[in-house]
């Protein structure tokens, strides 16, 4: 799953033991969730969004894709699915 | 920042990988505990056996000692659940994908045996072996590899301290 958590690690100058630590998970989670090799649980994907106080389809989508996403949404609301 | 986690330890070898630097504490703790029983089980029912072998306690001495065996063994189930469920999720996630690996192989040669060989220990022992050594291996190598990406990472990523 694309995601920006790199950039938003970066512009804090965090390490990803650092935000291990305050996720409470590995290093290696953080930096599988990164890399895009492990898609995190809700758990987890709404304490990032906490941590970088951003909307989780922000973090994990983009704002492009988050926008697609909720219009794709809005369509299948329309049409009763 | 807490200290508890080992996070900024690094593998550098297979021993490295084989303990997973970066693991969590309370993960570090529940495996300790887990692998402690896992032990016990194993000791005291390869002593039973020893003691059955050369015949010198009492028959029923050793069979007692073969079901006391099923008390750390129930203990060792009851800490390996605590274990997955309060894993860090890449831990559990590697246990899980261990544990199909070890069912699979197990299952595998031990359905093939059924066929290939008449009634007899080898059944029990192609299912048995196969199950624990897929489920070590898968381990080992799962371990290994997200150890070696994991490093990579970091250290490319320049934001490691």
């Amino acid at each position: 799953m694309n995601n920006k958590l790199r950039v938003l690690r970066a512009e804090r100058k965090m390490s990803q033991a650092e935000l291990a630590d305050l996720l409470d998970v590995s290093r290696q989670t953080v930096n599988a969730v990164e890399a895009g090799r492990h898609d995190p649980s809700l758990s987890l994907a709404f304490r990032f969004a906490v941590i970088f106080d951003q909307p989780v389809e922000e973090i994990f989508l983009g704002i492009d894709e988050a926008r697609n996403a909720l219009q794709l949404s809005d369509q299948t609301t329309d049409r009763g699915i | 920042m807490t200290n508890e986690n080992d996070n900024n330890a690094r593998p550098r070898n297979w021993f490295g990988a084989l303990k997973w630097e970066g693991m969590r504490a309370k993960d570090r703790a529940n495996e300790k505990r887990a692998n402690s029983y896992a032990f016990a089980w194993v000791g005291l029912l390869v002593a039973a056996n020893f003691l059955r072998q050369l015949d010198i306690v009492p028959e029923l001495a050793a069979l007692g000692l073969v079901l006391a065996s099923t008390i750390p063994g129930a203990l060792f189930v009851k800490a390996y659940l605590k274990m997955l469920r309060e894993a860090d999720e890449m831990l559990r996630q590697m246990q899980y994908e261990a544990l199909a690996v070890g069912f699979g192989a197990g299952a595998l040669c031990g359905l093939t045996a059924l066929f290939l060989f008449p009634p007899g220990p080898i059944w029990g022992f192609s299912t048995l072996i196969p199950m624990v050594i897929g489920f070590c291996v898968r381990v080992i190598l799962a371990g290994r590899k997200i150890a070696q990406e994991s490093s990579a990472n970091e250290e490319s990523d320049g934001a490691g301290k």
